[in-house]
């Protein structure tokens, strides 16, 4: 028996003059227990399908035709009225982000009261427990006491439990989860997914996961649907469909994501083009234009989904009885030996920085308590080598990267740059020597200045060459990242957001840095595109003989790019070491902790983990934890970790953590030559 | 993780072709409907028959302030007949108790207050956006001293603020301008303060700093061009605001000196005849309420025209009285 039956639902949006066919003729089912996953790049009509079913389209946008019946009631016959009380009881929707989406005047509690009174007739106080009960349920520490909370006063994985547990407060038959985890860290993501899935059992719920991610949907949905340009191109079994992907979109989306599992100097897969414009759809299969396998038919011919229990909508499907593409497909190329790499010669090297914000005390009382950003770290980074900082948000390593280039100082601690202390603020600032990529290309670059402009910027600011001389070089940069020479004429606005991510690396690169830091340079952008722009890091890499420091809080890119790697948690470093060896063979419970964390997209292996995610949140930074910053959520922690600190030690090879208790036998360094060679 | 992804529909383009491998122009340019830079396209932006309206409108006033002649050839001050004659064919607006047209005196009465008004706004404008950037940039002592100084003056209505300077200055035309001028400074003051504040912690003022720009080159390169669709829909609603002060400060009588047109000086001149003969003060009335709107509409589409993101935010500045 079905829960949730789709059948042709069409989706319009008006667009000015224009009509936006958002999603266009899609047909599925979700059954009582079952998590269907929906995934998609941006765009391509994942979220219209959820607010269609919820009836919450935006004021342009409309169902223009098809069916929607849940547990045998057609909602799209529903008056506004009607709809209005399904929602919350028959089918609940939980957001991407739970800041915007929960009132930010009013406790958490009320707001749930509230939810529970609209659909249920009982007096406030049943309601109110009702609402600590729901809040038990998703897992929240004292209920009781959170109802009185404002959304700002929890942190993001608190708030998204209590969205959580608005949305199941009437205990609807159906959820509709859109991008339950985007905005939460890996640590605080397992344990929301976990808690989904509980939940999902226990009240034998639908569940429709939304996502980008195909590691979420891999470890947690048991069917799943991939969507392309508003149609389903392709629906099957989790298991079936990771490892024999028929339709090309598919098969192209598991090769661009970047794997634990994978070897080093492997290229990652991108589709090349766009998606279409939905106002304007081609005539034939969607996918064409961008694809490797389209013939004639292909442009003229709708392709239909066809199948049983695996479907797919594709003229020439991948074969059925080949190997996993994600693995066969890869092309694998040797790692560029870079030159002028001498083991031994740090070019960055940071001794013991502190970096603590003083916090406000008020209008006319100085503070003395200050938020410690970063305490205490010591690193070097070779010429050539790609050093990645890893950890979750707050941890301090966006602080610690902006020390690097300059833009912020240490307030104990030294940096030095080739052999020099970075003590001035002219040395501080070398814009020869070191740049900055960051995390938002629309917010770094100057929305007035075209793009000519921005490239040129810092040619004029240090005054290098003349006007001819400076053209030369911006062209020659955008040739390097692969943009048209039109580009130059354009701001910034025009272009999609990996375009973008493309004028601020060569940006970054036009005065020649011999270090670039890139702080989360991917992480705004879609899984086809994220390939791109790391491919094309790696290749100006090898081109230039950059020295990267990586700072991102996705362990698979760092994977991808990083030859050695540096855990931050609270403001320290806790392991350091080869990339390869944090990869398989962790030290530091946080590290192996943030390991387990990360969704892989790989149904057999996700689900063989065992299914214990970290526990609790990153402690606050103004009061951290005695000795062992990580102790308060560590399961290995024991009465000295609280009282000593412990300080990094060498465990193998280059590999050092700070732990009392390391899962790798501490050794002394002239053991070295007893470390596995590899 | 953090994609972009609930923006669905808006964002669908955002996706970059062309691996490095590729040939470049192997990526086409995203179909996006925007216009150009020429200055066609641009007007288009706000609309095109809105732009045209406008534009005549915004015409008809600075004729009537700059060369009143040429819409009413007749002397302001001469007596063409009887007084108190009611709007007819021969007098559109009537006369008033001095026999004198008062279409001739509406027409020649907008010179001194629009002119009070543009100058005094050019005025609160430079000193305004002067002291926003100070009191956003300055650290310490400085920029809180500014920022208290226009605290103050915020405080105090701008027609009283203007009511000072007259007092200090004397009257006439000119101190009529720097009265003007004086009294709108804070709203500029404030709206680029709060743009700066945001700004001054931007990515991209970041970026220009890791390049070696100094605070002056940010000022004038990143920062000025991004306040000034701000800045230019303040100063363009502003005029309707100076509109009303001046016109208050000439009804009291600090302005032009009679028998010379002016549209304070008529609508208080003529107030004493309202019951008998309304048109007196009716219309250089309307002609202030005509001015005001007028302004208010100017600065709703300079906003939508200057911006190249076409994220158009008119919001309705602070008021000042």
């Amino acid at each position: 028996m079905t829960l949730l039956g789709v059948r042709d639902l069409r989706t319009q949006l008006r667009r000015g003059r224009e009509v936006v066919t958002a999603v266009d003729g899609i047909s599925f089912d979700v059954g009582p227990g079952e998590t269907v996953g929906l995934v998609g790049e941006s765009g391509c009509g994942k979220t219209m399908t959820g607010m269609s079913i919820m009836r919450l389209l935006p004021p342009h946008g409309r169902i223009a035709g098809g069916s929607i019946r849940l547990a045998g009631r057609e909602l799209t016959a529903l008056s506004e009225r009607e709809m209005r009380r399904t929602r919350g009881r028959d089918v609940a929707m939980v957001f991407q982000d739970p800041m915007t989406s929960l009132n930010p005047t009013m406790p958490v509690g009320r707001q749930i009261v509230e939810a529970v009174r609209l659909h249920r007739e009982v007096g406030r106080a049943q309601a109110r427990d009702r609402a600590v009960e729901v809040l038990n349920l998703v897992g929240m520490p004292q209920p009781e006491q959170r109802l009185a909370s404002f959304p700002h006063e929890l942190s993001g994985g608190q708030r998204q439990r209590v969205m959580i547990a608005l949305a199941l407060a009437c205990e609807p038959r159906l959820l509709i989860a859109d991008e339950p985890t985007t905005a939460l860290d890996v640590t605080i993501q397992a344990q929301i997914l976990e808690l989904l899935q509980e939940l999902r059992d226990r009240l034998s719920m639908g569940v429709l996961l939304v996502t980008h991610d195909l590691g979420v949907i891999a470890g947690r949905a048991d069917r799943v649907l991939v969507m392309y340009a508003g149609r389903i191109v392709e629906s099957g079994p989790t298991r079936e469909l990771f490892a024999r992907p028929r339709h090309p979109y598919t098969a192209a989306l598991l090769g661009a994501i970047p794997r634990l599992d994978q070897e080093k100097g492997e290229q990652l897969r991108s589709i090349p083009g766009l998606p279409p414009d939905l106002a304007h759809p081609p005539a034939g299969c969607r996918f064409a234009p961008r694809c490797a396998f389209a013939t004639e038919r292909c442009h003229a011919e709708n392709p239909v989904l066809t199948g049983g229990r695996t479907a797919y909508a594709c003229f020439h499907p991948r074969p059925a009885s080949g190997v996993s593409l994600t693995t066969a497909d890869r092309t694998s190329r040797p790692r560029p030996v870079r030159s002028g790499s001498e083991p031994g010669t740090p070019l960055l090297e940071l001794t013991d920085v502190h970096r603590e914000f003083p916090l406000s005390g008020g209008l006319f009382q100085r503070s003395r308590r200050c938020l410690k950003a970063v305490s205490g770290i010591s690193l070097s980074v070779s010429a050539g080598e790609t050093f990645a900082l890893v950890g979750e948000s707050g941890c301090g390593k966006s602080t610690t990267g902006r020390l690097i280039v300059g833009l912020d100082e240490p307030t104990a601690g030294t940096l030095s740059f080739a052999g020099e202390a970075l003590t001035t603020r002219r040395e501080r600032i070398r814009p020869q020597d070191r740049q900055l990529v960051f995390q938002d290309p629309s917010a770094s670059l100057d929305p007035r200045l075209k793009v000519g402009a921005s490239l040129a910027e810092p040619l004029v600011l240090q005054r290098e060459g003349d006007r001819r001389a400076r053209a030369a070089r911006v062209a020659e940069m955008l040739d390097q990242v692969g943009l048209p020479r039109g580009a130059l004429e354009k701001y910034p606005h025009e272009f999609s957001g990996g375009q973008r991510q493309r004028i601020g690396l060569a940006r970054a690169l036009m005065l020649r840095p011999r270090l670039v830091v890139a702080d989360e340079p991917v992480s705004a952008l879609d899984v086809s595109v994220q390939s791109q722009v790391l491919n094309l890091m790696k290749a100006l890499q090898a081109e230039l003989g950059l020295t990267y420091v990586v700072i991102s809080h996705d362990l698979s890119v760092v994977r991808y790019l990083a030859d050695r790697i540096g855990v931050m948690y609270l403001g320290k470093l806790v392991e350091v070491g080869p990339a390869e060896e944090i990869y398989r063979r962790p030290a530091h419970p946080y590290t192996a902790g943030l390991l387990a964390a990360i969704p892989e997209p790989d149904p057999e292996r996700e689900r063989a983990k065992r299914r214990k995610p970290m526990e609790g949140e990153l402690p606050s930074a103004i009061d951290p934890p005695s000795g062992c910053r990580f102790r308060t959520r560590c399961t290995l922690a024991r009465e000295v970790c609280a009282r000593e600190e412990p300080p990094l030690r060498p465990v193998a090879a280059g590999q050092f953590t700070a732990c009392h208790f390391p899962l790798r036998e501490p050794q002394e360094p002239a053991d070295h030559a007893l470390a596995p060679a590899r | 993780m953090t994609a972009t992804d609930r923006q669905d529909t808006r964002d669908s383009h955002d996706t970059a072709p062309a691996s490095p491998g590729l040939p470049p122009d192997a990526s086409p340019a995203p179909p996006r409907r925007r216009f150009g830079g020429s200055a066609v396209a641009v007007f288009a932006r706000g609309g095109l028959v809105p732009g045209i309206v406008l534009a005549v409108l915004v015409l008809f006033f600075v004729v009537m302030a700059v060369l009143p002649g040429v819409i009413a050839p007749g002397d302001p001050t001469a007596s063409v007949g009887g007084a108190f004659q009611a709007p007819d064919g021969s007098h559109w607006f009537g006369t008033d108790d001095l026999g004198r047209d008062v279409l001739t005196r509406t027409v020649w009465g907008a010179q001194p207050i629009l002119l009070a008004s543009v100058l005094g706004i050019l005025i609160s404008t430079v000193a305004g956006v002067s002291l926003g950037l100070l009191g956003g940039l300055a650290r310490g002592f400085v920029g809180g001293l500014v920022m208290r100084v226009l605290d103050v003056m915020l405080a105090l209505p701008a027609l009283l603020i203007a009511l000072m300077v007259v007092a200090i200055v004397g009257t006439g035309v000119t101190s009529i301008v720097i009265a003007v001028g004086v009294a709108h400074i804070p709203a500029f003051a404030r709206v680029v303060y709060g743009s700066v504040q945001r700004l001054r912690t931007a990515d991209f003022v970041a970026a220009a700093r890791l390049f070696g720009a100094g605070r002056v080159r940010t000022v004038v390169r990143h920062l000025l061009p991004n306040l000034a669709t701000e800045i230019a829909v303040v100063a363009s609603s502003a005029i309707g605001w100076a509109v009303l002060t001046a016109a208050t400060l000439s009804f009291l009588g600090f302005g032009v000196a009679l028998p010379a047109p002016d549209w304070g000086v008529d609508l208080s001149s003529g107030g004493q005849y309202l019951e008998t003969a309304w048109w007196i003060s009716t219309f250089p009335g309307l002609a202030i309420t005509a001015a005001i709107l007028l302004s208010n509409f100017l600065g709703d589409y300079v906003g939508s025209i200057l911006d190249p993101r076409r994220t158009v935010r008119v919001r309705r500045p602070w008021l000042p009285n």
